[in-house]
């Protein structure tokens, strides 16, 4: 088997992991992994790291994974048409990082590149995480505190409303759908207010 | 502290989390949480150039160094002063990762003085912050971290948007920046045959698993690492209550197939601990894998109460003490692959017989 990178060395190097179902092999050649820093001694591997590096790779190699996610949002050529095939490159006003580097590296270059990738992240981000807002924590002191832990609320309450309607507890499942309603409604205006987010 | 003595003083203090967890059975060895965070108005250590990747690594170093967040961490490295030896000391340390040690202009480590938590300066992200703690522990570990990010965050802008949460480099880290995670020890079930398909049970639940040393029926050491995945969409005690639920049916079914196997294949098991104990008593030459998987069998031996003599702790000390940084920085001196066999079976050979020699009345 040749090496998955330098296409030209038998690879010697094997490596697999197995993430959300699906199945991402790697072979290298003893160079090659080299290069990648990957320690052939079992120890050195360390564990924590080896994902991240197959992670990395596989974005290179357009193995299943972020690449695919990213690439799938890129636009396919129109039939028939005579523009230009390639989308256009886009690049971030802040760091310069552009779309290319972000669909090499699966990564991106500063905050601002949120807003400037936000069409080929929108499609990619779903297929990595449950969901798409953050409702975890905040930094502390921040003003944004409030919207975050109300959606925590409104997930725990969504568990309970689910609880309740599976024991047939019909009561109780109508309180908690009006208090959903009601932060619903509570965010839905805090957001109006904040801007077009 | 300069950086020698920074690295003196890791080699000559035992490592925190390797202690034993009884509560577990010590199924689980260790549990770890870090978290991704970028400092504001400042690229991404992958476009940041070196001011700017200088710049981060001062503000984090002042952050960490002038306030409690860390206790007062007396262990700061820049990747640029210490030797590749070094590095990798670390790296088998799990203090730093190999990305880190790869990249090192502008990277550096602070490390608490318990080892039990560290931040990683310009790795992918400016601040990689890592808790580490013995056996099943991810809710301590959680409020240990979630402590030292509050209080970082007094200190240093971090880069977080409303919709989308913390901003990392990688999108797959965004929203919370988590990644909890814990080792197992799961040598019933690998020699059960069930390991397959344990494992599949869990990627199907959205989590990670790797092996520590090698895959599946070829992992060496029998240590496991399960992960969350997901980061965005769940808060951080969603994420780990879901990982916790996971691990605690791991560790039962683990403990079932240990004493299915007591029960049917006694002499087999024993067997497997016998021959373990034996070659790394004995043996004058030794392989990585094979002390890793040896050392597997002998803690299982441990677990089971088959060795007075011997006790977890000092078996987990092993499993990183045969790393090859840890056994040239042993040694004192540069070996060849055939020496580091050999060093690797002397250090081996001489713990059993010490520990031995220390239980005999």
């Amino acid at each position: 088997m040749l090496c998955d990178n330098c296409h030209k060395n038998e690879a010697t190097i094997h490596i697999q992991e197995v993430a959300q179902g699906k199945k991402n092999s790697l072979h290298l050649c003893a160079s090659c992994a080299a290069e990648k820093s990957i320690d052939s001694g079992l120890g050195t591997v360390g564990g924590f790291n080896i994902s991240q590096l197959l992670y990395d790779i596989s974005n290179n190699f357009g193995l299943p994974g972020l690449s695919e996610a990213l690439n799938k949002s890129q636009a396919a050529p129109k039939k028939g048409g005579n523009i230009k095939s390639a989308e256009p490159l886009m690049v971030c006003p802040e760091c310069k990082w552009d779309s290319n580097q972000l669909r090499q590296t699966g990564r991106l270059g500063c905050a601002k590149c949120y807003e400037t990738f936000k069409t080929i992240l929108d499609k990619a981000l779903p297929n990595m995480h449950r969901g798409k807002i953050h409702i975890g924590k905040c930094p502390s002191g921040s003003a944004a505190n409030a919207a975050p832990r109300r959606m925590q609320e409104l997930l725990e309450l969504q568990k309970q409303l689910d609880h309740a309607v599976r024991d047939e507890e019909y009561e109780k499942a109508a309180e908690f759908r009006d208090r959903i309603n009601e932060i619903k409604k509570e965010l839905n205006s805090a957001r109006k207010k904040s801007g077009k987010k | 502290m300069n950086t020698n003595e920074a690295i003196n003083r890791l080699l000559s203090s035992k490592v925190s989390w390797l202690e034993p967890d009884s509560s577990n059975d010590d199924i689980a060895i260790c549990s770890r949480i870090r978290l991704a965070r970028n400092i504001a108005g400042i690229p991404f250590p992958i476009a940041a150039d070196s001011t700017r990747r200088a710049e981060v690594r001062s503000a984090i170093e002042e952050a960490s160094g002038n306030s409690d967040c860390l206790g007062k961490p007396e262990m700061f490295f820049k990747m640029n002063d210490i030797s590749p030896l070094h590095r990798k000391l670390l790296l088998e340390r799990r203090l730093i990762s190999s990305e880190l040690s790869g990249a090192p202009d502008g990277s550096a480590l602070v490390v608490a003085n318990d080892e039990s938590s560290s931040i990683m300066i310009n790795e992918e992200d400016h601040l990689r912050i890592q808790v580490l703690h013995p056996g099943l522990d991810l809710e301590q570990s959680w409020l240990q971290i979630n402590r030292i990010d509050d209080c970082l965050s007094e200190h240093l802008p971090f880069a977080w948007d409303p919709q989308l949460g913390y901003l990392t480099s990688c999108p797959t880290n965004v929203g919370t920046g988590i990644r909890a995670s814990v080792m197992l020890h799961l040598p019933g079930l690998i020699i059960s045959g069930q390991i397959e398909a344990a494992m599949h049970g869990i990627r199907t639940l959205g989590l990670a698993v790797r092996g520590i040393y090698g895959e599946g029926t070829e992992n060496h050491g029998g240590l496991f690492q399960i992960s969350n995945q997901s980061t965005l969409g769940e808060s951080e005690l969603m994420i780990i209550e879901r990982l916790d639920t996971v691990i605690r049916q791991l560790i039962t079914h683990e403990k079932n197939a240990r004493a299915m196997m007591l029960e049917n294949n006694k002499f087999v098991l024993l067997n497997l601990v016998g021959r373990a104990y034996g070659k790394l008593r004995h043996s004058f030459i030794l392989s990585i894998a094979e002390a890793l998987s040896s050392l597997s069998a002998l803690r299982l031996g441990v677990d089971l109460k088959m060795f007075s003599s011997l006790n977890i702790r000092a078996i987990n000390d092993l499993f990183i003490e045969v790393n090859p940084a840890h056994l040239l920085m042993t040694a004192g001196k540069p070996l060849n692959e055939t020496e580091q066999d050999i060093k690797r079976a002397e250090v081996v050979r001489e713990t059993l017989r010490k520990l031995e020699t220390e239980a005999k009345p």
